[in-house]
């Protein structure tokens, strides 16, 4: 059943936009991150214009999220405090991400930028939590080991988090907060892939409360990156957004009743897994040569 | 002897004032709505009645609003490959061609051929053929052979396909009757695609009111979130 996409201009089959966004849903629900890594590269495959996928596909994000923090909140497993202040760099990173956006986009390096961005941190991340998934699952009759202190923390402006159960500087969480919105913006996603390996093994968070902060900081920060991008590119399209999220919603809720059968390892090894191989298959891509010594870029409105 | 006799009726006709070729759009607007996959455009025309219709080849050709497209040079960067911005051209948006026979490239330009005079800045062969192919990829550079059909008399009907990528705008449909390779005559005629009411409604929002048209995507994605969590956690 085909459905028109009023600012990508173009149909497309509603229910498998329907079945995409359940998919990422139910990996939001899983892990935790908002699926943008691997929604965003499938709706260019799909033929959506790039800048209409990494701006809708915030929407879903937000859906989801919004989605997937109710049920965490409920359970107890969201640090507001610690989300706050994430938020607070992660708002700043994501405007100036939005501006960043704007001029790769203008001198047209946004494809390999976004491309490059993805191999990198999908690789280096997936593969050392793939490394740290499977030591854990090794060890698991050990006790729990507790976060080495490092210099990290002895950082000044130092805040308690007792939801989270640490007490650490806000300099790193600021800082990972602002590098996730600067990626939020630039890469179409929502950072939850970068954002959770960050507070498990940089700010030495537990893996429960890891998942509800951060469907938290990721609520906020796709619901402004996606006004910013209404505003600044004009490139939201609100019809794909909202069969996205549809999808999303309803997987989120199926994602995290899967999620809460596994063990913390566990869901970091899959997690791990899935990363680096939408990792590998971008870098496959960035291998292939092309057709022709010249390519094209179709622009589309305004 | 036949040829001879349209040799002449070339060089008499537009004496004569006669139309050799006359077309008309079965419908020249087209709303997309919701449910727009595509459309076809009919057309149906004549050819004058002194012409043998066995004699002449139709072709129809359907050229798209302009639009802009980025070029890139494309160059490895060791194993990966890059590209690096080298201009913006200007393009018509969709070509497509309907014939009665496939014509010789003596008889008129292929469609690369005529893609190539229709951009600006004009580009050389490879570009062109790197354009070309790109386009086509998406349904909108495609040549249909034998698709003009002869109906009664000198009577002819062709059914183009739009695809659900043509981007909105003004269309114009230009039908050329050949004859061993000189051109007869030709009928221009436009039409529009446009925005249904919704579609129309939100693109407007879109693009004049951004603050509004973001708050509500986000208050949507806010309440879909809400309810499918409502929905759920009662279960």
């Amino acid at each position: 059943m085909p459905i028109y996409l009023p600012i990508a201009e173009l149909s497309i089959d509603l229910f498998l936009l329907l079945g995409l966004g359940a998919l990422v849903g139910i990996l939001s629900g899983i892990f935790g991150v908002g699926g943008g890594f691997l929604l965003t590269p499938l709706l260019i495959f799909m033929g959506i214009p790039a800048p209409v996928a990494v701006a809708s596909q915030a929407n879903l994000v937000v859906a989801s999220s919004m989605s997937g923090m109710v049920s965490q909140l409920k359970r107890g497993n969201v640090d507001m405090r610690m989300g706050l202040v994430l938020l607070a760099g992660g708002l700043v990173g994501s405007f100036i991400g939005v501006l960043l956006f704007r001029y790769l986009r203008s001198v047209g390096q946004i494809d390999f930028t976004v491309a490059a961005l993805y191999v990198v941190f999908l690789s280096v991340i997936g593969g050392l939590m793939l490394v740290e998934g499977v030591n854990a699952l090794r060890q698991r009759t050990k006790p729990a080991r507790k976060p080495r202190r490092t210099w990290l923390h002895k950082l000044p402006l130092s805040m308690v988090f007792p939801r989270s159960r640490i007490a650490i500087s806000i300099i790193p969480p600021l800082v990972i907060g602002f590098f996730i919105g600067l990626l939020a913006a630039i890469m179409g996603v929502g950072g939850g892939f970068i954002m959770i390996p960050a507070m498990i093994y940089l700010l030495g968070m537990p893996t429960a409360v890891v998942i509800g902060t951060s469907m938290f900081q990721i609520l906020i920060l796709a619901a402004a990156t996606s006004v910013m991008q209404a505003v600044t590119n004009q490139s939201v399209d609100i019809v794909l957004g909202f069969i996205l999220m549809l999808g999303g919603a309803i997987g989120a809720q199926i994602g995290l009743s899967i999620g809460s059968k596994l063990r913390g390892e566990q869901l970091r090894i899959l997690l791990a897994l899935l990363v680096l191989g939408v990792g590998v298959q971008m870098f496959l891509t960035m291998l292939e040569p092309p057709a022709h010594p010249y390519s094209f870029k179709f622009l589309v409105a305004p | 002897m036949r040829s001879l006799l349209f040799a002449f009726l070339i060089l008499a006709i537009p004496q004569l004032g006669h139309a050799v070729i006359f077309t008309e759009i079965a419908e020249p607007l087209f709303d997309v709505e919701p449910d727009f996959d595509g459309t076809e455009v009919v057309v149906i025309g004549s050819l004058d009645n002194y012409f043998d219709r066995a004699q002449v080849d139709v072709v129809v050709r359907m050229t798209g609003p302009t639009i802009k497209a980025d070029m890139f040079a494309n160059h490895a960067l060791g194993p990966v490959w890059s590209n690096s911005k080298i201009g913006q051209i200007e393009l018509p948006s969709l070509l497509i061609e309907a014939n009665t026979t496939d014509l010789p490239a003596k008889t008129h330009p292929n469609l690369y051929e005529y893609l190539a005079r229709n951009l600006k800045p004009r580009l050389d062969t490879a570009q062109v053929a790197a354009l070309g192919d790109g386009l086509a990829k998406r349904q909108q550079l495609v040549k249909i052979d034998n698709s003009v059909l002869w109906r009664a008399g000198n009577l002819f009907k062709v059914k183009i396909p739009v695809p659900s990528t043509a981007p909105i705008g003004l269309y114009q449909v230009t039908s050329i009757a050949y004859f061993q390779g000189q051109e007869l005559g030709r009928h221009d005629l436009t039409f529009r695609l446009g925005r249904g009411n919704t579609e129309r409604s939100l693109y407007s929002l879109a693009m004049d009111h951004g603050w509004v048209y973001g708050l509500l995507g986000v208050l949507l994605a806010i309440l879909v979130g809400l309810g499918a969590a409502q929905i759920f956690g009662r279960k």
